[in-house]
Formats: C-alpha cells, structure tokens, sequence
C-alpha cells in the first residue's frame, strides 16, 4: 500500500517537502544534466523546432484510456441525488457500459453552483455544457454502487450470531421465516422459539398492570439508520410500522444532530428548528463546534462555495469557535476545549447587553403584526413576563384575564406601563422586575430580557474567559463583530455544539445572541431551512392508509413520555419507596425525529417492554455511536434481541450481529429521494433516480411489500395507493409509489410538460422509465419528465425572499428566554427540575450532576474529538478506494503543547485510553497546532471492524458477494489486490479498508441506577458525541 | 530513433541544449487558443474534490495522481492555520520533460498544453526524473508509459472544462485561455502578484498561483 506523503500535513519547522528548497541545488543540476543530453536528442532526431515550447506539426494524443466525457456517444447522463453523506446536492451520473464512470454536479442545483444554477427553463441537452461542483464523497458514488464487497442475496447465519457465518437463502425463504418465525435456527444448536412478525403483530396488551406500554405489536422495533428525511423511505417505513402497529420506528436524528435541534427547541417553545446562517448575503457568521469549510451540513459545495469566495473578496468574516482549526486559512479561529462554548457565549452576551449592542426595535415587538409594521418577519419573548421562582411564563389568567386572553403571555406596555396580553401591546418593556400576587403570595417578575440579562450577569467577563479558557479580549472582539454588521451577522452551527451533555443548553444560549440583534427572517441573517414541493398529495394520496391498527404505547426509546405518568412510577409511590432515580432515563423533552441509541439501550434492559424483532436498515450504530460497542453487548444475547434482520448493502458492525440479512439497493441503484437540500434557504425538491440496474436480489421496498402481503397488512399491494378521484392503484414495486410521488411533486410544482426531445431523452437515458409509465398517465409522465430531464425542481436565492429582503420560508415564530416546559420537567435520576437557564457550570455533567471530567478521573486528562473527514461519511466510506489512496488511515491529532508535556513526537506510535477501554487503541501521532490544547483529534469512519475489514464466511459467496464485476474498470476504480478474494466460502478481508483507529470505542459509558449505559444529553437522550476523556500514552 | 541514440554519443549535446535555451527565451506571439489555469491558494479547503474528478476522468493508475493536494500547517499555535495548495503539471514554456525524452514522445502544443505520445512513448522515464515538479509519472497498467495532466484536453476538444475545474468546491480553480480571457479568470490573468510554483527555477509556467495571503511562506509554492 503505497502512502501519499504528499498529502499529508507537512510543518513550517520540518523539512518542507513542497517548498522549492525540496529540489536541491545538486538536485536540480543532476535533472538538468538529463535534459542536456536528452535535449540534443530531441535536437538532433528531429527539424528543429523554433521554439520548444510548442510543437505545430503534431495532433494531440489524449492519454492513456479515459472515462467518456458526458458529451460523447455511448454514455449515458442521468441527473440524480447523491447520498455520499446526506447534504442532498444533485448531481449528473454519467454511466458507460453499464458502469458509473463519473459524478457531477447538476448545474441546475444551486447548491452545487454557489446559488447561481443555470435558469431552470434551460433545456436539458443545453444543460450538458455546464457542469456543477461535486465534492470527493460525490465522486465515490461507483465505488458504493459497483462496491465487490456488497451483499446481493439474502443472507442467514450459520453459526453463533456475529460469528461470521452465513449462508445464501432464496428471497421466499426469508420472508417466510421472519414473518412465521419458529425454531429458525434449531440446525445450529438453539433451542429457542422465535415468535416472527406474525405473532408479534398482536394488538394484545404487553402488560395489563401497565396499560401504557401500548400493544404487543410495539416489541417490534425498526431502525433507520439513513437520514431521518431521506423521503419517501423513512415514509414508507413508518407506513409499514404503523400498519404493522409499532410506535417503535426510529430514525438516526440522535446520531446526526437531535441535540442541536433541541436548543431551537428549548427557544422556540418545542416548535421548530433548523435555522443556519445565510452566507450568501452575511457579513459575519461566527461558527460553534462546526467548521463549515470541512464539509460540514450543508456541504463543501452548500456553504464552502459561497463563503470561500466572499470571504477572500472582503465581503464576509467567518470566525470558528471550535476544538479543531477551519480547513480554511480565510477563516478564524478561537481554540476552545469541549463545552467550554457555554462561557463563551454568556460572556459575549454579557458584553452585548452592557454595551447596549441589541436591536431594540425588534426585541420590543410582543406580536407578529407589530413586528411587521418594522418590516420585522418575527418577534420573540424579551418583553414576556416570566415569574422565575415559578419556573413559568405569566399568563392572562394570573392577573384575572378570562376567556383568550387567559392562556396569553403577559408584557409591559412601554407607553402606558400597564401590564396586557402580548398580542393588544404595539411595544413592549423589554427591562422589567416587578411583583405580582399569585395564590395569595408576592411573586417577583422580570421581562424575558431581564431574565437573560440577570443570568449573564452572573458572572464576570474575566470569569467567563476563565471558565472558557479564551482570553477575555477574543470574548470581547467576537462580541464586537457580531454586534457591528446589523442584522447581516449570525452564528452558525451544528451537532457539534448539540451532541454532547446539555449542549441544548448551549445552543439555546447561542440562538438567543442571533435573537438580540434580531437576525431571524433577515437576508444575511439566521433563516430557516425552505421547504419543498410536497410529494404526498397532489395526483395522488401517498399519505393515507385506511385500516391499520391503532397505535398506542409508550416507545422503547423512552421519548415524549414522563416518567412520573408511567405505572411504575405511581406503584413506587404508592408504595411509598422512593422513585428515583428510575431504571433507565425518560426523554419526554425529545420532541425530535428518534433515538435509536435509547431505543436500543432499552431493548438492552428490556425496559420498559422486552423487544421482539428489531430490524435495522442502513443502521451502523455500533460503529457510529460513541460508546456503540456497547450495543455489541445487546445484539449478541438472544434474550435481549431475539430476532434481528439487517436491511444493508454492506456487512458493518452492526448487520454482522444479524440473523438475516437482506440486501438492498444503494443510492444510485433504486433508492429514490423526494424532497429538499438538507439545509438551503433556497425551495428545492432534488430527485434522485437509478443510474444503473440494481445487481441485489431484493431492496427494502420488496421486503415492505412482500411481509406486508403475508400479514395482510394495509398500504401495500393491490389497491394500496388512492388518485384523487378514488380510483386506487397497486404498491407492488417501489416505482409504483415513487413516480406518484414525483407526479405529485410536479402537480405542486406547476412544472409544464416536457418537450417531445426531453421526453426522449428521458426514456432513453433513464432505466426506471418504464416503470415509471407504468405507473402513470402519459400526461402526468410528460411533467415528470420535466423534472426528471433537470434533476428536480429549483427555485432561486432570489425567489427566497420578498421586497423587503424577508426570507418567504422562515416563520413569525418567536424564540423566548425562559422555556416553561424545560423548566417544569424532571430529571428521571433525582426528581429535580432540570436546569431552567443555560448556566455556567450546566455542560458536561451526567444525570446526577457529576462532570464526566470528575466521573473519569484526572488520569484521562485529555478531551477526545472525533470529526468526520471531508472524505468520509460516518461508517459508510471505508469503500472510497480513491480516498483511500489519499488518507489510508487516520491519526491521533494532539496539540504541540500536549505533545511536549507529553514527550510525544509527530510520527510516534501511541495508546490512546479511557475509563471505558482501558486496553486502548494504537495510532500515529500527528502533533500539530491545528487541535486546541488539551483536546485530542482522531477521524471518524476508520479502524472500522467489518464493512470488508473481516474475513467472512458464506456458503454461496460467489453469488451473494458482488466481486470484481468490472472488467478493464477495476483496475483503477479497486485495484488488483481484490483478484480472488472470494476462495469457496471464503470472502477475505481487503486490509485496505478499517485501517487506523477507532475513536468512537473510545466514548464514555457510565452507571445509571446499577445499568451501564452510554453518556448522553440527560435532557433528550442525544448520544454524547463531544465530551470524552482520554489518556494519551507514548508505546 | 538509431540516429538519436547516435547523436547522444557525440558530443554534440552541449551546443544544441544552449540553442534550445537560447529559442525558448522568446515566445512568439500568436493569437491561437493558449489554456492556462490559475489557482488562488487562499480559496482551497483541501476537500480532494479536484483529485477525485480527475481521477474519474482520467482513470488514473492506483496511488498516482494527476494533481494533489498539498497541506502546510502554519504559524504558530494559537495563531495556526492549514494551507493547502493544489499541484500538478504546471505545462511550462520550456518544458524540461520534452528535450529529456530521446524518443521525442513528449512535446508542448500550440495552445500550452504538454503531452505525450503513447506511440512513441518507449517508458524510459527520463521525463520523469527531468520535470522539475515531479509532476510525471509511469503506469504500470500501460506497460509503463507515462502519464500526467494534460489539462483535460478530450474535454476542451468538446468546449467542457477540465474535471479538477469543474469539480472545485470552492472555485480555487480559475481557468480560460489566456489569448481571449473571460469572466473571473480574466481579472485574475490581470493581477500582478501571481506566481508559479518553485519561483527560482524561473520557469514560465500555464499553471499559476495566487499565495496565500496569510500564510508566512504563501503556501506550498
């Protein structure tokens, strides 16, 4: 395996390589003298030419044997979605003899165009001249497709589970023994009954003392590991739990960024989340636990475009507030260890509030219609009066108001000082402390402001620099630039800041600094992601499914329930024995998409109900959770999960611990894809479509419809799918669904027909056409094509906003500084309210308050951050062989300063430890000054154990492994060290795939009333991504 | 090719590399196509998008590149900060490679654009060694010619932009023919501070740089 140095970080005080001093003196005379005696030749075996330089009478030989360009005859261009990672760009696939050769950009998508996409009305054969931006992961998108190491047929193990065992079973086997069940693996030694889907889809309660765990039929539980609004697939699953009648599907949105959304969460009243900054327009963004320049939501090619640009040509500031430097030197940086954010951004409010640096405008208007009269999009919650020993806002009905107003917020009247319901005030008092009477008692009151500004007094400027460890004068200046572009300044984040123990602490702080100077709404400022055209209703009604059971019960997951609500709770109390803390946490906050780790984690404790069959499509959460070893532990006792299916294309970590696998399409082979960019202020719908045949025997799809078919369940098969005149139609193969659902998209969109040539284009470069004419009037297939000749249907930047620079898509909904429901909701460890404010000392503490840094002790003294590479998407790029060639593995990034203290040198080989794997894991050091001090870096998606890293055993593996299927392709798309790989039953590992280390083995796991669990945001089950201690040791 | 080797026997050598030297000082003027490509190392993030592009296009052998990227951490920390510049064949004026091959295989077009002849291409390697860049390199696959960039030149044929452009998240790649500049390649071609790589080789490249602005040594150059 050759390695790159080339690529590799070289240091201004080494030896440097790219430098001119790289070719020596000595050097350069020795290649010189070469030219000398093969110049004369040249000289001499030819006319002479005039000038070197360039040779007139020559016609140019292309090199070598290249792909066909996408204006050649025999490719094939279809415009798609990538799945690379889960930004949503589009993309133009071009395919040669039936291999996919090259991924572009769609210059449609003005994601891909820094926001300026050729017009939409282009017609498509025009629209081959242009090209649009794709980053590297695009690129991969025919090693996913063409990957040998990818499972085809489905797939039963044939000893021990994760034993690595397996035969090739028929499609009709599989279906028929997971949905009967019974002794399915008596052959192998186990004599245990399994109950299949059949006979856990039984509306009987699981237990009548405990009413509210709802039907057995929720002991089947479903894990999506693809993006939680990868629709229509996350739609049809859940159309195939509810008919089934399990409240347990779940998605990966506590694997993504479930914490970061829960701070808007925590502002917004649980309504809303998903608002980022505007780089097209802004003058500053100030990142936290993000560098947007490393690929980060929404994408090298969503933001880097745009800001690389504006920011080189003085027009934008970009500032990250991070462990880990910007892979850009257009950007700043401030070095900060994890959680440490909180300090920093109380201290920058602080700074804000003293030196009057807010929108007064904006932060006095109570209501929607006075916020409009200042050309405002939205209001928020300065003005509301909260009763803090209360833990709530004032309503109406405190001061005696009836009727409407008396659920209604209360503020002060700036005029006439009276105190009314928000909605009859113009403007209101945003600083206010005053008194009421409620029940009898004088209860103190503030403005929301004044709530805000008491908390961020709380602590000195010099504290907060302390407790952040920034210097005061960082705090001081990123104050001052948020504060001195008006409403064209915003920070900017992601999971990052979220994903660690009360990071929705940080992040609702974080949201209120954008609050004071009133960004929301504003080009330039914070917007909230556009939506797209919707894809259930319009020709047809994908949504509805008559005749499904009800669903009930509480979720595995322990979500949007109360602990104090459960049976358990009130025996306990009945009993008069104390109630906490409870067995496992309950996350009634968790008002987002899924926990799949708690979900997991409560099938690992069979509480509060044991599961059954768990299925997991696309689902790698052993490799991708922090701590996700520890699920290692669930799905190999059969106790805990006594039926497992795997829905994968690869064998990750996590389909190894299956009892079936089934194989799916991939991305460019099936999977289609309905709606809008991840984030984009900008209104898309970007279609993905096959490229290429899918080669698996099977896809999700099939196994939806053909269980649903045996079960007789509602929403498949005949009749499943109604038109709007009533007339129903079959769901028998996916195409039936996803063309309905592009029809839909096209009826929402308004888009024409498309010509006769576009339509012809279509049919001839499009595989899925024929089923999509299937499914179809040829009038609804004319607008389809439209869509599908462009890759989808794209609105401009411009179109985003009105007169006023407004942005269309995002709400009057206001962001308040004291969050009731937050605040009145208890921690299931103590029966303690949760903290009500975003304070100081909040971050990094588990359930009973402790700091994970006092739980692991001063031993592991360093700060673990494990990021995803630009190249790499989470578990799922260990098959970017080209990647590979650039990064075969990771290292162990650690500051200068650690290494000194720590005797480590750039190169050294080192055990990196923690509390929870003492053993360690072995890396390369790579000291640099791009961590900050105190915190150690290291890759995510490598030291990956499975995925092509293990040898495997199948009966059949000839046929159930892809192999080597491209002739004179492989050479430069796998390489020739796959050439017999498959020997009978064995298929051997690739030792170029799972090389380095393994960060996330590393995570902090901890005891919960005596169950060992992993570490997570104690508010909403959000895994603990960012708040690890390691030790780092020299070997 | 019997002449050739002759004629590096003699001594002759000497006197017809001076005359080369010498003819190569003076470009002509000409109005034709010339494709450059200027690359401004403040806008690259490293993302590997170009390499990968290039690769796909170009069908690369394994663990070689047409282009890379190379990254310099600089400064010291706190005040630290990456810079990554991308390299590749910098399709010079008077390019060492072509008077190193005794086959003459290799030899510069009209348009700037330095390529090879597969025909002739015998694999000796003595363009490799000569190109200054390190920018050359053998392919196993093809019974070890040569290979490097070559700007893409089926797609320029085609009016399309070459694969490393196109790709580019972050626009670091500006590219045009330096005859008829248009757009942002054209401003870009107007700036007096661009550079080419290993300044003190004092070669006249198609390929320049804009440095780093914040970098202490401006980059990889």
């Amino acid at each position: 395996m050759a390695h790159n140095d080339d690529f590799n970080v070289q240091k201004t005080d080494l030896p440097d390589v790219a430098s001119d001093e790289t070719v020596t003196r000595k050097d350069f005379l020795k290649k010189a003298g070469q030219t000398v005696l093969a110049g004369a030749a040249v000289l001499a075996g030819s006319a002479l030419p005039s000038h070197v330089g360039a040779d007139e009478n020559r016609q140019a030989t292309k090199t070598l044997d290249p792909a066909k360009t996408e204006l050649d005859t025999g490719v094939r261009n279809v415009y798609s979605n990538c799945l690379g990672c889960d930004h949503r760009c589009g993309i133009r696939v071009r395919v040669e003899e039936g291999r996919i050769t090259r991924v572009q950009g769609n210059p449609y998508s003005h994601q891909n165009m820094a926001f300026s996409g050729i017009p939409y009305s282009t017609p498509a054969a025009d629209s081959l001249k242009h090209a649009g931006r794709v980053c590297l992961k695009g690129s991969s998108a025919a090693h996913v497709t063409h990957d040998p190491y990818r499972i085809l047929k489905p797939l039963k193990r044939k000893g021990p589970r994760g034993s690595d065992q397996w035969e090739v079973i028929s499609w009709e086997q599989m279906i028929e023994e997971v949905v009967e069940g019974g002794q399915l693996f008596k052959h192998l030694g186990e004599n245990r009954h399994i109950e299949g889907l059949r006979a856990v889809r039984n509306t009987a309660p699981i237990d009548p003392a405990q009413p509210e765990l709802g039907p057995k039929s929720n002991q089947l539980i479903f894990a999506n590991g693809g993006g939680g609004y990868q629709q229509p697939r996350p739609g049809l699953i859940s159309r195939w739990t509810n008919s089934f009648g399990s409240r347990n599907y779940v998605d990966h949105t506590d694997a993504c960024q479930l914490g970061w959304y829960m701070g808007f969460r925590f502002a917004n009243d649980f309504k809303g989340d998903n608002w980022r900054s505007d780089y097209v327009s802004a003058k500053f963004v100030l990142t936290f636990g993000i560098t947007v320049f490393t690929g980060a939501k929404p994408g090298l090619l969503g933001v880097t475009s745009i800001a690389t640009k504006r920011a080189q040509d003085g027009e934008l500031k970009v500032v990250t507030v991070d462990p880990k430097a910007p892979r850009s030197q257009l950007a700043g940086w401030v070095p900060i260890k994890p959680g440490r954010d909180l300090a920093f951004i109380l201290g920058m409010t602080r700074w804000m509030i003293e030196n009057k640096r807010y929108d007064t405008t904006f932060l006095e208007n109570p209501n929607e219609a006075a916020a409009k009269k200042d050309k405002e999009k939205t209001f928020c919650g300065a003005t509301y009066l909260v009763a803090p020993t209360e833990k709530r806002h004032l309503k109406g009905k405190d001061i005696g108001l009836k009727g409407a107003d008396a659920d209604k917020y209360l503020v002060i009247d700036a005029q006439t000082k009276e105190m009314k319901p928000f909605d009859q005030v113009e403007r209101g008092e945003i600083f206010y402390t005053g008194e009421v009477e409620l029940n009898g008692k004088k209860v103190k009151i503030k403005s929301g402001l004044t709530v805000w500004k008491d908390l961020v007094f709380e602590h000195s400027l010099d504290e907060y620099a302390k407790e952040a460890e920034v210097p005061k004068s960082s705090i001081i200046e990123m104050a001052r630039e948020f504060t001195s572009y008006g409403k064209k300044a915003s920070t900017d984040s992601y999971r990052g800041i979220g994903n660690q123990p009360f990071g929705p602490h940080i992040g609702w702080a974080m949201w209120m600094m954008n609050n004071l100077i009133g960004n929301l709404g504003h080009k330039g400022g914070l917007l909230k992601t556009a939506d797209y055209s919707g894809y259930s209703k319009g020709f047809y009604d994908l949504g509805k499914v008559d005749g499904g059971p009800k669903l009930s019960g509480v979720r595995l997951d322990r979500r949007q329930f109360n602990y104090e609500d459960t049976t358990e709770f009130k025996q306990l109390v009945a009993q008069g024995k104390k109630p906490y803390p409870s067995k496992l946490p309950w996350y009634p906050l968790n008002m987002r998409g899924g926990a799949w780790g708690e979900m997991f984690m409560g099938a690992d404790h069979q509480y509060p109900y044991p599961a059954k069959v768990a299925i997991t499509y696309f689902a790698d959460l052993v490799f991708n959770m922090p701590a996700g070893t520890r699920f290692e532990e669930t799905f190999l006792d059969t106790e805990k999960i006594p039926l497992h299916i795997a829905i994968s294309t690869q064998y990750g970590m996590t389909a190894r611990l299956a009892d079936y696998i089934v194989p799916d399409c991939c991305y460019l082979d099936g999977m289609y894809f309905t709606i809008g960019y991840h984030f984009s202020p900008i209104r898309a719908n970007v279609l993905r479509v096959p490229a290429v045949k899918n080669p698996a025997d099977g896809t999700l799809e099939r196994f939806l419809i053909d269980t649903a078919a045996k079960l007789n369940m509602p929403g498949f098969g005949a009749n499943a799918i109604p038109d709007n005149s009533g007339k129903k139609h079959p769901f028998a193969v996916s195409e039936d669904y996803c063309a309905k659902a592009y029809a839909n998209i096209a009826f929402n969109s308004k888009t024409p027909k498309a010509s006769a040539e576009e339509i012809a284009m279509v049919e001839k470069n499009y595989i899925c056409s024929d089923l999509f004419k299937k499914a179809l009037t040829s009038d609804e297939w004319a607008h389809v094509c439209y869509l599908l000749a462009r890759g989808g249907y794209f609105q401009t930047y411009d179109e985003a906003f009105d007169e006023n620079g407004l942005h269309k898509f995002t709400p009057a909904m206001p962001f308040f500084f004291y969050c009731d429901r937050m605040a009145n909701t208890r921690n299931p460890a103590t029966g303690e309210f949760w903290p009500d404010l975003p304070r100081i000392d909040v971050p990094g503490k588990d359930f009973f308050g402790k700091r994970i840094d006092a739980n692991e002790g001063k031993e592991y003294n360093l700060y673990l951050d494990s990021t995803k590479h630009p190249m790499m998407t989470k578990a799922r790029s260990q098959n970017f062989y080209w990647a590979l060639e650039i990064l075969p593995e990771n290292y162990v990034e650690i500051n200068v300063r650690d290494a000194k203290r720590l005797g480590i040198k750039d190169g050294d080989t080192v055990k990196v430890s923690s509390k929870t794997l003492k053993k360690g894991a072995v890396g390369k050091a790579k000291v640099t000054g791009l961590v900050a001090e105190g915190v150690v870096g290291i890759y995510h998606s490598y030291g990956q154990r499975g995925y092509g890293s293990i040898d495997v055993k199948i009966d059949g593996a000839e046929s159930a492994i892809q192999g080597l299927k491209l002739g004179k392709w492989n050479d430069n798309m796998f390489g020739k060290e796959l050439q017999g790989f498959i020997k009978g039953n064995l298929v051997v590992k690739d030792t170029r795939r799972g090389r380095g280390i393994f960060a996330n083995e590393l995570g902090v796991t901890y005891d919960y009333n005596g169950n060992r669990i992993m570490s997570v945001d104690p508010t909403s089950g959000t895994p603990n991504f960012y708040y690890h201690k390691i030790k780092v040791e020299k070997v | 090719m019997q002449n050739r080797r002759l004629f590096l026997k003699n001594g002759l050598a000497v006197i017809a590399m001076a005359s080369v030297a010498k003819a190569s000082l003076t470009t002509a003027a000409t109005t034709q196509t010339k494709w450059g490509m200027i690359i401004d190392i403040n806008r690259c993030t490293g993302c590997q998008s170009c390499v990968i592009a290039c690769k796909a296009q170009n069908r690369t052998v394994q663990d070689k590149f047409n282009t890379k990227v190379q990254a310099l951490e600089d400064g010291n920390y706190p005040d630290t900060r990456i810079i990554f510049t991308p390299i590749q064949c910098n399709h010079c004026e008077n390019p060492p490679c072509v008077p190193a091959c005794p086959l003459n295989a290799t030899y510069k077009m009209p348009n700037g654009i330095v390529v090879t002849d597969w025909e002739k291409c015998k694999s000796y390697g003595t363009c490799v060694k000569a190109c200054p860049y390190d920018a050359r390199f053998l392919d196993k696959r093809h019974e070890n010619k040569v290979d490097k960039c070559d700007f893409c030149l089926d797609r320029l044929e085609q009016g399309l932009l070459p694969a490393c452009v196109e790709a580019c998240s972050s626009k670091a790649r500006l590219f045009g023919d330096m005859n008829a500049p248009k757009d942002e390649f054209a401003e870009y071609l107007k700036r007096r501070d661009l550079k080419t790589r290993k300044p003190k080789l004092k070669l006249a490249t198609s390929v320049r740089y804009v440095a780093s602005g914040k970098g202490k040594k401006g980059g990889s150059l």
